[in-house]
């Protein structure tokens, strides 16, 4: 349980810049946002609900995504999200730092790590 | 979908409604409604179906209290107010928010340490303001709360028991003094109107805990009260074990046998799951009392330990006493003015004499000494 809490806080790190990069290929909303990201990680990360909506709300905050309601006929209202322009420039300058941080710590941490 | 119409609500109670408030139970309601029709959409029974569904969100503190909003959009999502958010938990029951989970801090923070320098700074300052505000008013509404209302609650519950303690001590005093009218002074009248005064004054409190509290240590005390000296005669003739007069002094039904044991002069006694509701000074005077008895009835005994276990306390909790023979000897002798100097069985050859002792170990300043210096950790 503790090695998975470890992974969590790791990938914590990331989460907004995965979330942006999630609607980044389409407009979506609270689960199924959570479904996509469980899914493209192979079923190795699920993030939880509530933090989910810490999140969008401080995406929101920093103008990297909007959100409107959808116009569901029957049921419940879903609120959907679309990253913006800025959201956009946001994700790729937070893959770059990603990326830049990795090989740094697999360098530190000996890891051979991919040679790009 | 009414269950989770209903299971919103419940996240919300207490909440107050703000337009933002109100958009996030819509939204939460749209995103539970997607995730159980999915679960019973993969063959998931309605029961297990909403069962998990309400697990995804078991509560909306973090996601009301935390993403304020920080200047650090990708790395360390842990926000400035988080930080505040342990220092809530411990100090106070009365704010109600969780630390959303453990060991959030060093991990994320360190993982995002190197390329910090792109948070643009201007916008830096007013959500750490904010926050710190916050800290301040919440700091200031605990501590209204601990120093403040609190102790002013207690001191209303403590007067309230003081008076129903007065008026308990009335009825039982004048209870031996009732006849059935044959009396020729007015005493009867009196006490009988006593009585039923004290009766219809019992006092009812408004929680349910303080009303316990008050009933078991209202118990407690009278197993003091009623405590008598032909139950200590008969343990100073043979046949009996210290074990069983512990078992007849007040507290007797918590003596823990596993943690009795005797060792030349001194004797251990244990008693473990004692009720919580019992207030603290009402247990100090408890096992004064036992000590006092148990010196006096075995004249040979020198050192009473006593560990008081609680119920839900850990080993650690436990209270641990050693009362000295010549520790309380001394103590009442000071407080009878050297009218009491040895514990012994001539001290319950008479009601009065014994009664005598029991009011001085009653004594606030008695008992609280008594404990004090017989607290070993």
């Amino acid at each position: 349980m503790s090695t998975r809490d470890a992974v969590s806080d790791l990938i914590r790190g990331n989460i907004d810049a995965i979330i942006l990069c999630t609607l980044s290929s389409g407009d979506s909303y609270g689960y199924e946002i959570l479904k996509e990201i469980a899914t493209a990680s192979g079923g190795e990360y699920e993030m939880k609900e509530p933090s989910l909506y810490t999140s969008l709300k401080r995406l929101e905050n920093q103008g990297y995504v909007e959100s409107y309601w959808g116009d569901e006929s029957q049921g419940a209202r879903r609120k959907y999200y679309r990253v913006t322009p800025s959201g956009g420039d946001e994700l790729t300058e937070a893959t770059k730092r990603w990326v830049r941080v990795r090989n740094i710590i697999d360098r530190l941490l000996k890891q051979e790590g991919d040679r790009r | 979908m009414n269950e989770l119409r209903m299971y919103v609500e419940h996240l919300f109670q207490g909440r107050v409604l703000t337009e933002e408030n109100i958009e996030l139970k819509e939204e939460i309601y749209g995103n539970l409604v997607a995730r159980y029709e999915d679960y019973l959409a993969q063959g998931l029974s309605e029961e297990e179906a909403m069962a998990r569904t309400k697990e995804s969100v078991p509560s909306i503190d973090d996601v009301l209290s935390g993403g304020a909003g920080t200047d650090e959009p990708v790395e360390a999502p842990t926000t400035v107010l988080p930080e505040t958010e342990p220092t809530v938990v411990m100090a106070a029951p009365a704010v109600k928010s969780e630390t959303p989970r453990g060991p959030t801090p060093p991990t994320s923070s360190a993982a995002s340490e190197g390329p910090q320098h792109q948070a643009p700074k201007s916008r830096a300052k007013w959500p750490l303001v904010l926050g710190i505000v916050a800290v301040a008013l919440i700091a200031a509404v605990l501590g209204l709360f601990e120093f403040v209302i609190d102790p002013m609650l207690d001191h209303q519950e403590d007067v309230a028991e003081a008076q129903a303690e007065q008026q308990w001590r009335e009825q039982q005093n004048q209870s031996p003094q009732t006849s059935q009218g044959d009396s020729t002074s007015g005493d009867a009248a009196t006490s009988s109107n006593t009585q039923s005064q004290t009766q219809a004054q019992t006092p009812q409190f408004d929680d349910p805990e303080d009303q316990r509290e008050w009933e078991a240590t209202t118990a407690l005390d009278n197993e003091i009260a009623n405590n008598s000296i032909d139950t200590l005669k008969s343990y100073t003739g043979n046949g009996t074990t210290k074990v069983q007069l512990f078992e007849s002094l007040p507290l007797g039904s918590y003596v823990d046998s596993s943690g009795v044991e005797e060792n030349g002069d001194s004797f251990n006694v244990r008693y473990s799951n004692v009720s919580e509701d019992i207030d603290g000074d009402a247990l100090d005077r408890a096992i004064v009392y036992d000590a006092v008895a148990a010196l006096s009835v075995y004249e040979d005994l020198n050192t009473v330990n006593i560990t008081v276990h609680e119920q839900y306390d850990s080993e650690y909790e436990t209270d641990i006493y050693s009362f000295e023979r010549t520790m309380l000897e001394q103590l009442l002798s000071d407080a009878s003015g050297g009218s009491i100097t040895q514990l012994n069985s001539s001290l319950f050859e008479s009601g009065d004499q014994w009664n005598a002792v029991r009011d001085l170990v009653m004594r606030e300043n008695v008992y609280d000494t008594a404990t004090d210096r017989a607290e070993r950790n």
